[in-house]
């Protein structure tokens, strides 16, 4: 039985000069991990600061657990893990752990939840040692690692991110993929937009592509290697791009 | 209230912590009030320099007998009545030979007390010594008149009202800018805004948290600096802060006045981390910036130098900037009326409000907050 987390309908968001997206309509079933894929410029990061509620579209509705966006925003947002790879946002002058806390006090998680929850996960990211520095005199890899941490601290339903292992090495880009399986476990849904094709053949089970803000493809990751005669993610991405 | 108390403790935490921040919102004011006051000192100690022009009438005996007794030397112009019209002098010392009468000549445009007073222990002090031999037989006799005279511009500007005025007027702008820069405009040029403005919390708190961030250190700032300014006035030659006229005031007014100032920190606040919210970058929000940091200079010299009435028209109370310039000038002049004070006060919270209005509406702009 179908069960719409994210339910997306003839969306559109035109800047001056561009159409951003173009008749968009898709939903996403609780428990999904979804790729978001696309050339740069294609909508990805358009589509996710919508439904995050950052940005209005043009035309369209988008309902989040339900709720539409563009009326019950806060509501949404509760809901919702956001971290946008390009810009780490943190504040240079908190440390690692004070960057996470103050976020999770907006959420009003008991001091001791969001402790435990720091803990864990820092352990699991190998970010301990890091916690008690200013973010400022952070490496780059654990920047990215703390703002992880950061969208994932109130336990969202919805966890949204866009090309989140940018910055990361190999081995705390894995520890971020074993997280989000677990997270997974646990019934979350997570769209995710990346340039990383393999990620998206280790964590999805569906993917939507993108191409000039139109939905190119949305659907699950078999079907879409059965429909294109291979199981070659990138070659069927350059496909796409090429057509552009 | 939880989200607004979140972010303004944020944003002290990351200002407090921030060495530029510090410096110019709490070292840099103090550094640069302390630095006026000692060349105000230097100045001010100059003009007590200034030779006392006399006409020919007094005696070379009757000059030195003046400046043993009072340390004031003494000139003998052509015209002494021309040195004070010209502004060269604050007065002018005359005395009738027949009937040992000295007559004080001071400028209709205001003389130190201090002279006066000098002048009067003078001739004191030589009618209880009788020894003089030019005037021992008769006994002195001080008339004082007024003369046409020529304002002394720099003793004004930096003595009484106009000093006060200033360093209220800019202390909190001073102080301010930087903190508000960085609060939003600094947050867009570094990325943060985008993860705020993901939190489940509405502009306008995201908004007012940060303007109490910017208000509390405007005021502290403000407090660090009048404070300071204050406790090196024993230490001057010539004390520039004159408080006296305000405690002199009924405790209405002077709570009216405290409340006032406040309110303008606030205003000021509002104004700077409007022009914050309206930038796109650190850079865009300086250029804002640095006309405000005018504003209360302009309009504590236009009012100590425009105005010729003692009391002000009443839109004076009704501007931002102005209002509290305009109090603190008819509260020095003794003119202060109860209308002039609640009208700038409800002005002010007037204008805080429509500041925030449009400021919370700017901030729910995508376009203009998330462009970077």
């Amino acid at each position: 039985m179908s069960n719409p987390v994210i339910e997306v309908n003839q969306l559109n968001k035109q800047y001056i000069n561009t159409k951003a997206l173009q008749e968009v309509t898709f939903s996403i079933d609780r428990g999904e991990v979804v790729g978001l894929l696309g050339a740069n410029g294609a909508g990805k990061s358009t589509l996710l600061q919508i439904l995050a509620g950052l940005i209005r579209p043009t035309s369209g509705q988008v309902k989040l657990l339900g709720k539409d966006v563009q009326k019950e925003t806060l509501e949404v947002k509760k809901q919702i893990g956001l971290l946008f790879g390009s810009e780490t946002g943190l504040y240079h002058r908190l440390t690692a752990y004070e960057n996470i806390a103050y976020f999770a006090e907006f959420y009003n998680i008991p001091k001791s939840v969001y402790e435990q929850r720091i803990k864990e996960w820092a352990d699991a990211l190998e970010l301990t040692p890091h916690l008690h520095k200013q973010a400022g005199e952070l490496s780059k890899g654990n920047h990215q690692k703390v703002t992880i941490l950061r969208s994932l601290i109130h336990d969202p339903e919805i966890i949204m991110l866009d090309e989140p292992t940018t910055g990361l090495d190999i081995a705390a880009s894995l520890s971020f993929q074993e997280l989000l399986k677990e997270v997974k476990t646990r019934g979350k849904t997570i769209i995710f937009s990346t340039h990383i094709l393999e990620e998206v053949d280790n964590l999805c089970s569906q993917v939507i592509i993108l191409r000039k803000g139109k939905v190119h493809y949305h659907g699950d990751l078999s079907e879409l290697y059965r429909k294109e005669k291979t199981n070659n993610l990138t070659s069927i991405m350059r496909n796409v791009i090429g057509g552009e | 209230m939880k989200g607004i108390w979140l972010i303004l403790k944020k944003e002290l935490i990351e200002q407090f912590r921030d060495r530029k921040t510090l410096f110019t919102a709490l070292f840099l004011p103090v550094l640069l009030w302390a630095g006026m006051a000692f060349l105000t000192d230097n100045f001010v100690s100059q003009e007590d320099e200034v030779k006392i022009p006399v006409t020919s009438n007094w005696t070379d005996a009757q000059r030195n007998q003046f400046t043993q007794l009072t340390g004031l030397k003494t000139y003998v112009p052509k015209d002494p009545a021309h040195e004070v019209k010209t502004g060269e002098a604050d007065l002018y010392l005359d005395m009738d030979p027949k009937t040992n009468k000295v007559m004080l000549f001071i400028s209709d445009k205001g003389v130190s007390p201090s002279f006066i007073t000098q002048i009067e222990n003078y001739v004191l002090k030589v009618n209880q010594s009788n020894l003089p031999p030019n005037v021992a037989k008769n006994t002195l006799h001080l008339e004082v008149k007024e003369t046409a005279g020529e304002e002394n511009m720099m003793v004004k500007i930096f003595t009484g009202y106009l000093m006060l005025s200033i360093i209220i007027g800019m202390t909190p702008v001073i102080s301010g800018a930087g903190i508000a820069i960085d609060a939003i405009a600094g947050e867009k040029e570094r990325g943060t805004i985008r993860s705020l403005l993901s939190l489940p919390l509405t502009p306008s708190k995201i908004w007012c948290g940060k303007w109490i961030a910017v208000a509390f250190y405007s005021l502290i700032s403000f407090a660090i600096t009048l404070g300071g300014y204050y406790a090196i006035q024993p230490y001057l030659e010539n004390p520039t802060l004159n408080l006296d006229w305000f405690l002199a005031l009924p405790i209405s007014y002077q709570v009216g006045i405290v409340f006032l100032l406040l309110v303008y920190i606030a205003t000021i606040s509002a104004i700077l981390l409007f022009l914050s919210t309206f930038a796109k970058s650190f850079k865009e929000a300086q250029g804002y910036l640095w006309p405000v940091n005018l504003l209360p200079m302009i309009v504590s010299f236009y009012l100590a130098f425009g105005s010729s009435e003692d009391s002000l028209s009443t839109p004076y109370f009704f501007v931002p900037f102005a209002n509290i310039q305009a109090v603190l000038f008819e509260g020095a002049g003794k003119t202060l009326t109860l209308s002039h004070l609640l009208y700038a006060i409800l002005s002010s919270i007037l204008f805080i409000a429509i500041v925030i209005y449009i400021s919370s509406s700017v901030f729910k702009k995508p376009n203009r907050m998330l462009s970077n």
